[in-house]
């Protein structure tokens, strides 16, 4: 494969692991707390989409809706029953609540799924397409528009609407937020629902590429981990430039080196970037207080 | 002194200990492995709970570190045919040395990134047990031959319960001593407050260390326990669901609690034996619980059952205890934000 | 205006605040003294609805807010300028102070409100384009108080506004806080530094040990001496 070929294709994949980091980082400026069943959201995005698409046999724009609606209520869901009451608890506890949400959501996909492998057809029906010497396949084009279209309206929303900038105050000062009269719990719920929304997108468009099976979730937390690590876990830009370039990274040691190494390439990324530069390329060095 | 608590705190050890040393009589083969995987998660789980529940890393490397110690168990006595009494301190130490260079990262990352770069470290050490084939013999796994001392081979789990039980009584007793030690305190500190530590003349790098190579250690042991019980050492053992295991054991048991880590392993090693059958139901109560002790039991059982007087409160410092504040807390992660300092009390 | 009946709070085994009860009449600056320890603060997080009751009651104009949200309690026209400020931090000043309104639907005239401020705190306007988080600490003070006469609150809550203050500007604060007193603004101010508060005061509550130990129009205390004693008695 050529230099441009691996380059798109690296694109395309970081264009979902951008999505996954956003959801990750969203959750995180705003309450601290890690999501290690952010993977299930995705597979549960996914196999909504699959149920409403293949099975029932919805169009397929009326099937993003609804893996994205399903997506975003089941992170609602889970903020308000469970996260919420306990979010000043040890970050240990919080990671076992989100690691027993992951837990029960793949049980439960595993009821009607089993322990098949699904596949999902890609939304759009296009042979690949040559571009600059690389060969791109119509569903790597539309994932990475619709990344950076997301992205791009998740900074729309948080510059210019009323709700983002209630967001963000609440990421930067949660005391403070309370005290000009946000409601935090509403803006607690809207971040994970959108978060989760964005997951779940990240699910369908994966669909074609990867094959649906209910343990899914995780290779795309890790990667989604690594592009939120690399983007300094705090920042939306940040995000989105990490995972395109996990995305690219990963493909480029697929190419060039060996696909072993392929596999284990988040994990060097997340260690190799905290030991270096444990703030990210976007985060800002953090700052001891007395 | 009152004289009969002289008199009855040896007669509860003696039954218990005569109570723990019948237990073989009772079982058969099945749930005799059962109760010896208990023995060893007692030990994992005291490991973790020393580095996350007493020093207060959020470290993420324990079952990276029982892996290390079931291959170098299984690899010293299957293929170098040497004994458990080797084997077993062995894997011990060498775990505790890469587990206190595992530290190094601690000393300048705080909760949430340690717990990703250990988590890295422990997914990527399932990787090299894969694929590190000239040692590991990659995804077929090690088998493990049966411990013997002085002739008499631990065959049979109902054997190897004599051998297991001694070393998690041994490991029990010895974190019991450590973290009642100067230096179990200095970890409460640290959990506490690095800044009160070495205001306190605590050398926070150092302990940190200690800390590290010291659950390292247990999990190490642990780990070659582990290898001993199930006699075959494979890369998926010590995978995420592993890890999940002992974090389980250590937050529902109880974190900064022996009685914890103990209440934690009896509890996940039996229920999901019970919960076998149902693949997926399994998954979706196991997940149930997880949640819901955390949710309702956020101090652990064992930390209900000190609240409502049941269990001794453990005391390594006095005053240390903490209570959950009612209080409108910012987030944790608060040192990126240079002003606010969130509510005050006056 | 306020009416606080009898509230307690308390963290864990700790009760700060005792059958603690008082009242802020419209238009009048009241001030609540006390010596570190006394419950001032836990008093005003208390009112903002920041923190849980355990007893008591909390009225805002005859209307109920005991136990309600902050937000709610902020709808009533309760807004706390906290002795922490709590800042934007990544926020220009300017950003901070339209917050002060965002939650609150149906206003349009944002622009001449933040106008408003800048006219009674010149400051702010040249810093406008500035982080919250460079502010010096008298700017800080004054952005949070401005950020809070935003939402044109019927009641101020001033939390220690002398905190951490040269004393050149606390004397400058106390124009500040007259100025918004005569502009119609309630303001229930919370103080360790008595002489400061005794110049802006209309009534003066000494608050110990989680019980009022005294209460006064500003105009009947003819001798400091007397605060004192109320604080140590």
């Amino acid at each position: 494969m050529g230099f441009m070929t691996l380059l798109t294709a690296g694109l395309a994949h970081g264009g979902l692991y951008a999505l996954v980091a956003l959801g990750l980082v969203l959750i995180y400026k705003t309450q601290g707390i890690v999501n290690w069943a952010h993977g299930e959201l995705l597979m549960v995005g996914a196999f909504s989409g699959y149920t409403a698409f293949v099975l029932v046999g919805l169009p397929y724009p009326l099937a993003f809706l609804i893996a994205v609606l399903a997506g975003a209520l089941l992170g609602a869901v889970m903020e308000r029953v469970a996260f919420r009451g306990i979010v000043h608890e040890h970050h240990a506890t919080l990671a076992l609540v989100a690691i027993g949400f992951s837990v029960i959501i793949k049980g439960l996909a595993r009821i009607p799924f089993g322990a098949d492998v699904y596949t999902l057809p890609p939304a759009v029906d296009a042979g690949p397409l040559r571009f600059a010497g690389a060969i791109v396949t119509a569903q790597s084009v539309l994932t990475i528009t619709i990344s950076v279209g997301i992205a791009l309206m998740l900074l729309a929303i948080f510059r210019y609407t009323r709700t983002g900038r209630q967001m963000q105050a609440t990421q930067q000062n949660l005391n403070g937020a309370r005290i000009v009269g946000v409601n935090t719990g509403r803006i607690f719920s809207i971040t994970w629902a959108l978060a989760a929304a964005v997951g779940a997108v990240a699910g369908l468009l994966a669909g074609p590429t990867s094959l649906l099976y209910p343990d899914m979730g995780s290779e795309f937390l890790l990667k989604g981990f690594a592009a939120a690590v690399l983007g300094g876990f705090y920042s939306v830009t940040g995000a989105i430039v990490g995972g395109l370039l996990v995305g690219v990274i990963e493909m480029l040691i697929g190419g060039y080196i060996s696909t072993a190494f392929q596999q284990v390439s988040p994990f060097l990324i997340i260690i190799i970037v905290l030991f270096v530069r444990p703030h990210g390329l976007f985060g800002r060095r953090p700052v001891e207080r007395v | 002194m009152d004289r009969t608590a002289i008199m009855k705190k040896p007669l509860i050890y003696g039954g218990l200990a005569a109570a723990l040393l019948a237990v073989p009589l009772l079982t058969n083969g099945y749930t005799q492995y059962v109760v010896n995987l208990v023995t060893v998660y007692v030990v994992l789980g005291v490991g973790l709970n020393i580095l996350l529940g007493y020093a207060g890393q959020f470290a993420f490397a324990n079952a990276a570190f029982m892996g290390i110690g079931a291959y170098i168990t299984a690899i010293l006595s299957s293929q170098l045919g040497l004994p458990f009494w080797v084997c077993i301190p062995a894997a011990g130490v060498v775990t505790a040395l890469i587990g206190t260079a595992c530290a190094v990262p601690a000393m300048r990352m705080a909760s949430i990134y340690l717990a990703l770069v250990t988590f890295a470290f422990a997914e990527l050490m399932v990787w090299v047990f894969i694929n590190w084939k000239g040692v590991t013999n990659g995804s077929n796994g090690i088998g493990v031959s049966a411990p013997d001392l002085f002739g008499y081979v631990f065959r049979g789990d109902q054997r190897l319960y004599y051998l297991l039980l001694p070393c998690c009584l041994t490991m029990l007793w010895l974190a019991s001593r450590i973290l009642k030690s100067y230096i179990g305190r200095s970890f409460v500190i640290i959990r506490e407050s690095e800044i009160v530590a070495r205001c306190n003349g605590i050398d926070v790098s150092r302990t940190k260390m200690i800390a590290f190579g010291l659950s390292a250690f247990f999990g190490g042991v642990g780990g070659a326990l582990f290898a001993y019980t199930v006699g075959l050492v494979l890369p998926q053992s010590f995978g995420l669901f592993q890890l999940v295991i002992h974090i389980a054991i250590v937050v529902l048991g109880g974190m900064a609690s022996l009685a914890g880590a103990i209440i934690g392993a009896l509890l996940l090693t039996t229920l999901p034996e019970f919960l076998r059958d149902f693949q997926s139901l399994q998954e979706v109560m196991f997940g149930t619980a997880l949640v819901i002790v955390a949710i309702f039991m956020p101090r652990g059982i064992a930390g209900a059952l000190t609240r409502f007087g049941i269990l001794p409160r453990e005391m390594l410092v006095r005053g240390i205890v903490r209570e959950r504040r009612p209080v409108a807390t910012p987030g944790r992660d608060q040192d990126l934000e240079p002003i606010g300092v969130g509510v005050t009390h006056d | 205006m306020l009416k606080v009946e009898g509230i307690s709070v308390g963290y864990g085994a700790i009760e700060v605040l005792r059958d603690l009860s008082f009242t802020v009449p419209k238009g009048k600056v009241v001030a609540l003294l006390g010596g570190n320890g006394a419950g001032k603060t836990t008093t005003m997080n208390a009112i903002a609805g920041l923190i849980p009751l355990r007893g008591g009651e909390i009225y805002m104009n005859g209307e109920r807010i005991t136990r309600q949200a902050s937000h709610k309690v902020f709808a009533a026209g309760i807004s706390l300028v906290a002795q922490s400020r709590e800042l934007f931090p990544e926020m220009t000043v300017r950003q901070n102070l339209e917050l002060g309104v965002l939650a609150q639907t149906g206003v349009s005239d944002v622009v001449a409100r933040v106008e408003e401020i800048y006219e009674m705190f010149p400051r702010l306007r040249e810093r406008a384009f500035n982080r919250a988080a460079s502010l010096s600490g008298g700017e800080q003070q004054m952005l949070a108080t401005g950020r809070a006469l935003m939402a044109r609150p019927k009641l101020l809550l001033l939390d220690e506004p002398t905190t951490g203050l040269a004393p050149i500007i606390v004397s400058e604060l106390q124009k500040i806080i007259r100025a918004v007193n005569e502009r119609g603004y309630t303001v229930l101010l919370v103080e360790q530094n008595t002489k400061m508060a005794l110049e802006v005061a209309d009534h003066v509550y000494v608050l110990r040990r989680g019980g009022i130990a005294l209460s006064k129009p500003r105009s009947e205390i003819v001798d400091t001496q007397e605060i004192f004693d109320a604080y140590l008695s």
